[in-house]
């Protein structure tokens, strides 16, 4: 009795900080999101649906919602895909670079995401690195936008994004061993049948942790599209961002963080339902 | 480097020469092994553990590539072969069974690669799981089986797309006696049955010994000898064969005359007539082969040596007598029911000059 309480006790400073870190600001939100219009006489209500009647009505909120999801499910199916191999190689390697390596592939974590979207721009932008080669080499004449938009958005997500793929992807493999592999190829399979009957299989845990955390940190994910979109990029978080600082519209910022709120919670349990059937396949 | 032996004639697994030596290491893991075994027979590789046993199983198997040597498989030589077209069913230490499939189709993996149609695979699983008695686990997941189950499946697994040759790494090491005993007669029944060639890793002298046709003692990387097992342990072919199979007694002795060699501080010792040396060399006797007399009836007292009983212990049907004799400890052992010597008694040891085998260097 006396030990279930202490164990309780031990939950507590966890439990308050995450209170007061989470619970009160999401509770803030939700209260600042059934506030009335900005601009609406004081004392009218108390609650308003006003913000969220706003959000559905309009199409274009759809289309942002729509987006957003459209660049997060590109974001994912490319940044796990490109990590699987990169986290394979380092699980695999005997060689005495192997920490020096792993330490390489998440070393671009230690540089803010700030710098990290300014780089792609040097690279990516109309004077960069990429259109000055094709130009020098004279393969084009003129250059081509790479930057401001979509594609810009989604390189620069995948390559920030692939560090917390590979660790998530490392951290997953724990029932994958080369004695494995090795014995289904002894069974008659050739390599790529050992990689799809065996070593995806058995990766699996750790590529769907991986696409969630990739998923939900691309569609949360400010700077780089608000840099690399060049205005041009309309997803729920440019537009939370334009709503509070430039439209001063805290209601209608409210209803939509709240959306996204609620697309990062069906993904939660999508993530959930999916990684219960990998555990128990019956 | 000497030109290499040809296979015998009913080789079937012709192994030569095979090095492996890992980077960083100072000797190689395995060193020039060959030996060549026929179809349908058993060889145990024995030793002790890190004398390279499961590197020269993996080389074979094509799991590490050796940097010198070759191995044939009824003829062909497997050097460029993959993994896929093998055909070596293995038996990991580890087991390594596939954790996301159940029973059935770990099993029948090997012949849903071999595209063999579902209704004909599922006909051979059950049979494979009948033969290994997991007939009720078909649906079983991994996790939920017991070591033993466990065993069974990898062997059922390697069995059942009856492969060329069977490579065994140890793989009772992680059951109880009982079960390990149990296991070693199915593993022989089912080898013989399917008419398998088999190699199988053991460093427990007994299993060699009781289960397999041929014995290869490993020490270092290096095969010592290999032979049956009645060669091995009559026939040691140097002094850690001799050592490592059984328990024996060494004795280091000049050789006398024909028929007689002299052990320092001992006396003469009768040998077989034909055995000639010079320097120093080394007698083996088996405790079994000495006959342990009380009371001092000395009829040949130039045969056999006289000592005092130092320690007498319990094994179970029969009784180890440790006996000094000089500067030496002889190991000897007695019946069970027979008149046994107390601590300190005087006995006479003596054994047949035939019993008596000369090995190379000093003890
Ligand atoms: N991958 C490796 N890299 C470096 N050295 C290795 C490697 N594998 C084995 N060795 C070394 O090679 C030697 C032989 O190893 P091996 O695994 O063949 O021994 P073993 O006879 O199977 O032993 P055990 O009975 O303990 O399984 C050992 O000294 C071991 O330390
Ligand atoms: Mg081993």
């Amino acid at each position: 009795m006396t030990t279930r309480l202490m164990h309780r006790m031990l939950l507590l400073p966890g439990l308050v900080a995450l209170v007061v870190t989470f619970c009160l600001p999401v509770a803030w939100l939700l209260h600042m999101s059934f506030m009335p219009e900005p601009d609406s006489p004081p004392g009218h209500a108390a609650i308003s649906f006003h913000a969220y009647a706003q959000v559905l009505e309009d199409g274009f909120y759809w289309w942002v919602v729509w987006q957003t999801v459209r660049i997060g499910l590109v974001v994912t199916c490319l940044t796990v895909p490109l990590s699987f191999p990169i986290a394979l190689f380092l699980s695999r390697s005997t060689s005495p670079w192997r920490g020096t390596l792993a330490a390489l592939a998440v070393a671009p974590l230690l540089t803010s995401t700030v710098i990290r979207t300014y780089g792609w721009m040097v690279i990516l932008g109309r004077h960069g690195l990429i259109n000055r080669t094709l130009l020098g080499l004279g393969v084009l004449s003129m250059p081509v936008r790479l930057d401001n938009g979509t594609f810009a958005t989604i390189v620069a997500l995948v390559e920030i994004l692939m560090p917390y793929a590979i660790i998530s992807i490392l951290g997953g493999m724990g029932r994958l061993t080369v004695e494995l592999e090795q014995a289904a190829a002894l069974l008659g399979a050739p390599l790529w049948k050992v990689f799809m009957r065996i070593t995806v299989p058995l990766a699996l845990p750790g590529l769907l942790t991986a696409s969630l955390l990739v998923f939900v940190l691309s569609i949360s994910s400010l700077v780089t599209p608000q840099l690399m979109g060049g205005g041009r990029v309309f997803v729920l978080s440019t537009e939370i961002f334009s709503q509070t600082t430039q439209a001063l519209n805290w209601p209608l910022a409210g209803a939509l963080s709240t959306l996204l709120l609620a697309l990062f919670g069906s993904v939660i349990v999508l993530y959930q339902r999916a990684a219960r059937r990998l555990e128990d396949p019956a | 480097m000497a030109e290499t032996i040809p296979p015998a004639a009913d080789a079937f697994l012709h192994v030569r020469d095979l090095t492996k030596q890992y980077p960083g290491s100072p000797r190689p893991a395995v060193d020039r092994a060959s030996f060549d075994l026929g179809k349908g027979r058993m060889l145990a590789l024995l030793g002790s553990s890190g004398c390279g046993k499961t590197t020269l199983l993996r080389m074979i198997a094509g799991l590490v590539p050796p940097q010198g040597g070759h191995v044939m498989l009824g003829g062909r030589d497997m050097g460029h072969v993959p993994l896929h077209q093998r055909q070596m069913g293995m038996v990991f230490q580890s087991y390594a069974l596939f954790p996301h499939m159940d029973v059935a189709r770990n099993v029948g993996f090997g012949l849903e690669m071999k595209g063999m149609p579902a209704s004909q695979r599922n006909a051979a699983v059950r049979r494979m799981l009948e033969l290994t008695h997991l007939e009720n686990l078909a649906d079983r997941r991994i996790s939920a089986l017991s070591g033993g189950q466990q065993q069974r499946v990898a062997l059922a697994r390697a069995l059942a797309t009856e492969p060329a040759l069977l490579l065994l790494d140890e793989p009772l090491a992680n059951l109880d006696v009982k079960l390990r005993e149990a296991m070693r007669a199915e593993i022989r029944a089912l080898q013989k049955r399917m008419d398998v060639t088999c190699l199988f890793v053991t460093h427990d002298q007994d299993e060699a010994l009781s289960t397999a046709d041929e014995i290869a003692v490993m020490s270092e990387g290096v095969i010592q000898q290999i032979g049956t097992p009645q060669d091995i342990y009559e026939r040691p072919a140097n002094r850690f064969v001799a050592g490592f199979i059984g328990r024996a007694n060494f004795l280091p002795a000049l050789w006398q005359r024909p028929g007689w060699a002299e052990v320092p501080e001992l006396g003469l010792l009768a040998i077989a007539e034909h055995e000639r040396w010079q320097g120093t060399r080394t007698l083996m006797v088996r405790p079994h082969a000495i006959r342990v007399r009380m009371g001092g009836d000395m009829t040949d007292a130039l045969r056999a040596c006289t000592g005092h009983v130092v320690d007498l212990s319990y094994t179970g049907g029969r009784y180890g007598c440790q006996v000094r004799v000089g500067p030496y400890l002889m190991e000897t052992e007695l019946e069970a029911g027979t008149r046994l010597p107390i601590r300190g008694q005087e006995v006479q040891l003596d054994w047949p000059a035939h019993r008596t085998r000369v090995l190379d260097g000093t003890p």
